[in-house]
């Protein structure tokens, strides 16, 4: 077997031991922490398309996040509908909303439109503080109700099989897009957004529908969240943290890769979680300050992400096996 | 009246201390063509060293303005020496994360450190104490000193930049990295020396703060937006600009606040900020 | 005055000078020729130590330059005007001329430098207190070499002068740069103009996808029709 082919088999591998893995391990903090790594991992993977693939540095995606998750839940708790079609009517709303929010911003360039949406992602977060309807600045929480219609279990399990399953749906989409027309153009527009529009690519139009998937799918993972943690408030989605989080998944990861997010999520995820247990509630700050100094790290030696040391390995990996293999 | 008269007084105070913190910010963007978001962390860290000089040597925060200056520069030319100076041709998206990721250790070590408590230094010099400037209109001391101090300091970097040597270097820096480093300017000194700068200037503001506002570790925030919006409101690159567009903001932010409720106010400047960037992108005063 | 030995130079993955050996005598002007992306702009780049070379060195009155920084190559004399003039558009004529002389502290040195940069271009001194963005592009180029010479440089770098300049100006330029060369300075000159700039130069090389392929005196490079109609064959006009 050629290395390459070997290779490509590598996602179905993951994907195998990611869907073994809670037959073997069993601990409710194990499985929490992986479907934080997954949900985490996903959503990042949505602010990629944009942030990484397009260039289009958005710092507000808690917008999506927090329209997603408060679509299916006030659909939910006011009509009774399950949160499994809220879920695309909130994708639907998000939609929407980054169509009328990016016509003017896309116009925007570099330092300028990320700024923008910092901006757009405050004055959405104050309305819903100020939105007595949805619960304003105390948000609201879901009744208990285990079932698969009401979207809620007791158990991690089926939880940890959602987001997998979502994760590796958006892989397959982004690695779809990578190999179409769209992720060419998408890329030339990061490159250099003049020399993409005097080759003829309609950028707008190609931004434009960056900025409907990366949103949509913040907002499938907003609804997951909800349903996960079964309490939302503007402070835990709509906050500029949301926001922030996804980029520094990606950007720890590598945002040239669709398993950049993937591999941010399980580094940065865990981090989190046991600082947390480790320092309880003394550890104020522990887990950022590490990040930060990841983050720093990351910029200043390995500005392509994680990613560029497993690149690295697999070509060490390669050299080695064309040297076994007699050609 | 009085009341009208109240809140041009405090908002052109809070706008003083505005421009201040955002024509740092204007210098080490024009300069580098970097935005930088630990800014208001710098602010941070100048008011946490004013008030630890002041709980421990009981130095009042007008004698420590010298001291956060100094130390801020440090930190401004730190930071770049360390951190921004390695990154210089890295995409953009890796520099902001970098000054991102600043902003997070900083605030989160101040967290860690000091807790998430809010501190005031009450200095028996000037705490409390106002003066009356008309019937039923008052100005706090520290605020009057605050106001005075910005004003002095904004028009001795304004100087800096526009009538000395440096300033000129600092300016063909801004225009043309590649032509100022063929007229033997070192532009690494130069980007080095912005950072100084910006440090510097928002350094003066954090001191001239700390005598009236809460320290805590989330105080960057508020100010490093704010400075955002008004180096847009002003046009990127330009001093004066940024001086004007701090009252506006200053202003703006204390009028509003006393007749809306207090959520609404930074909604309205980020509403400022994109109505700036869509209707008239090169801001007040800034060039094209 | 000037030794280039064997410089080699990458942009990025493909090698943009392989292996570029040149001299500059003193009180001469050399004339490097070639079409675009013949590695003109990058050999003098590499010279300004704006761009690292690969191999090779460059020597200045005997003295290794190569890679000091571009600030510390004009504190040893040399000078060099980009290409597509780079004044600094938003400064006034002076302040522009005060930067080029910003390796010199001394104000009657500027003083001294100012007259001469005047006495050669003296529009230069009716529009001192315009800003330079708004001066003609010919005026531009003439503030861009005035600003150079402001530094006082024993050698003059200059790409590309008569880029996009009406055709009057231009002949003011190359007579400017023949001063230059008569108050005693080495010019080492750039350009796709070959008559204009053969006429004022002492010496020339030709330089052809980042190798030097002909070299000669003027007088030689105007005469020999084999290495003329060679370039010329390659010129883009």
């Amino acid at each position: 077997m050629t290395f390459e082919k070997r290779r490509s088999l590598a996602p179905y591998i993951c994907l195998i031991i990611g869907v073994l893995l809670p037959l073997c391990i069993r601990h409710p903090l194990f499985l929490h922490t992986m479907v934080l790594v997954y949900l985490y991992g996903f959503m990042s993977m949505g602010w990629n398309i944009l942030g990484g693939y397009t260039g289009q540095v958005s710092l507000g995606h808690a917008v999506y996040f927090g329209i997603g998750a408060y679509t299916s839940t006030t659909l939910f708790l006011q009509s009774g509908l399950s949160p499994w079609l809220g879920m695309p009517l909130g994708v639907s709303a998000a939609v929407i909303t980054a169509m009328i929010i990016s016509y003017p911003c896309f116009q925007l360039k570099g330092h300028y439109f990320a700024i923008a949406t910092i901006c757009l992602g405050e004055i959405v977060r104050v309305v819903f503080i100020n939105w007595e309807r949805v619960g304003g600045a105390t948000g609201m929480g879901l009744p208990i109700e285990y079932s698969f219609s009401a979207f809620q279990f007791a158990s991690k399990v089926p939880y940890y099989y959602i987001t997998l399953f979502f994760l590796a749906a958006a892989l397959f989409l982004t690695g779809w897009i990578e190999r179409r027309r769209m992720g060419y153009y998408l890329r030339a527009i990061k490159m250099d957004q003049e020399a993409a529009r005097s080759l003829g690519i309609d950028t707008r139009r190609y931004k434009m529908a960056a900025m409907a998937l990366s949103a949509g799918i913040t907002a499938i993972a907003g609804t997951i969240y909800a349903q996960f943690v079964l309490y939302i408030d503007p402070e835990s989605v709509f906050a500029s943290h949301v926001s922030i989080i996804m980029c520094l998944i990606s950007v720890l990861g590598g945002t040239h890769s669709k398993w950049g997010p993937i591999l941010g999520a399980l580094v940065l995820i865990p981090l989190q979680e046991s600082t947390r247990f480790l320092w309880g509630g003394g550890g104020y700050g522990i887990d950022l300050i590490v990040y930060a100094l990841l983050i720093m790290g990351i910029a200043v030696f390995q500005p392509e992400g994680l990613i560029g040391v497993v690149t690295r390995m697999e070509t060490s990996f390669k050299g080695r096996f064309a040297r076994r293999t007699p050609a | 009246m009085e009341e009208i008269l109240q809140i041009l007084l405090s908002g052109l105070v809070l706008g003083l201390i505005f421009s201040l913190v955002a024509v740092g910010l204007n210098i080490i963007f024009g300069v580098m063509d970097i935005v930088n978001f630990a800014h208001g962390e710098f602010l941070m860290v100048s008011m946490y060293i004013c008030y630890w000089l002041f709980v421990w040597f009981g130095l009042s925060p007008l004698f420590s303005l010298p001291i956060c200056i100094a130390a801020l520069f440090l930190l401004g030319v730190g930071v770049y020496k360390l951190l921004i100076g390695r990154i210089l041709s890295a995409p953009m998206l890796t520099q902001i994360f970098a000054t991102f990721g600043l902003m997070l250790f900083l605030q989160n070590l101040a967290l860690f450190l000091w807790s998430s408590d809010y501190r005031t230094i009450q200095d028996p010099l000037i705490f409390g104490k106002k003066i009356t400037v008309l019937d039923g209109v008052f100005l706090g001391v520290p605020q009057l000193a605050a106001g005075a101090g910005a004003l002095v300091i904004t028009g001795l970097v304004f100087l800096l930049i526009n009538k000395t040597e440096l300033g000129r270097a600092l300016r063909a820096t801004a225009e043309d990295k590649e032509a100022a480093a063929l007229m033997g300017i070192n532009t690494d000194r130069i980007f080095a020396l912005s950072w100084g700068i910006g440090g510097a200037c928002v350094g003066a503001a954090g001191a001239l703060l700390a005598g009236f506002y809460p320290i805590f570790p989330y105080v960057g925030a508020v100010f490093c937006t704010t400075a955002f919006v008004v180096v847009v409101l002003g046009g990127f690159g330009s001093i004066a600009g940024a001086f004007f567009a701090g009252i506006i903001i200053g202003l703006v932010q204390i009028g509003f606040g006393s007749y809306f409720p207090a959520a609404y106010k930074m909604a309205f400047v980020y509403g400022i900020y994109l109505l700036t960037v869509f209707v008239r992108p090169r801001g007040l005063l800034g060039k094209s | 005055m000037l030794r280039v030995n064997n410089l080699v130079v990458f942009y990025g993955e493909s090698p943009a000078l392989h292996g570029v050996t040149l001299n500059v005598a003193q009180r001469q002007i050399v004339v490097a020729l070639g079409s675009n992306g013949a590695g003109k702009t990058t050999l003098l780049k590499t010279i300004a130590s704006l761009l690292k070379a690969q191999s090779g060195s460059v020597l200045f009155r005997d003295q290794d330059i190569t890679g000091i920084g571009a600030h510390r190559v004009v504190s040893r004399g040399i000078a060099m005007t980009p290409e597509g003039k780079h004044i600094f558009g938003r400064m006034s004529v002076l302040e522009n001329l005060l930067i080029g002389a910003v390796t010199r502290r001394d104000p009657l040195y500027r003083e001294e430098r100012l007259d001469y940069v005047f006495s050669l271009f003296p529009r230069l001194k009716e529009r001192l207190k315009q800003i330079a963005g708004t001066l003609s592009g010919g005026e531009q180029q003439m503030l861009a070499i005035a600003r150079a010479l402001m530094s006082g440089p024993k050698l003059l770098m200059l790409d590309e002068p008569s880029q996009g300049i009406a055709p009057l100006l231009v002949e003011k330029i190359f007579e400017a740069i023949v001063s230059v060369r008569d108050a005693g300075m080495t010019v080492l000159l750039v350009e796709q103009h070959v008559d204009e700039a053969l006429a004022c130069a002492d010496y020339g090389y030709i330089l052809q996808t980042g190798r030097i392929i002909a070299r000669g005196s003027a007088k030689e490079l105007r005469d020999g029709s084999d290495m003329k109609k060679m370039y010329l064959g390659i010129r883009p006009e």
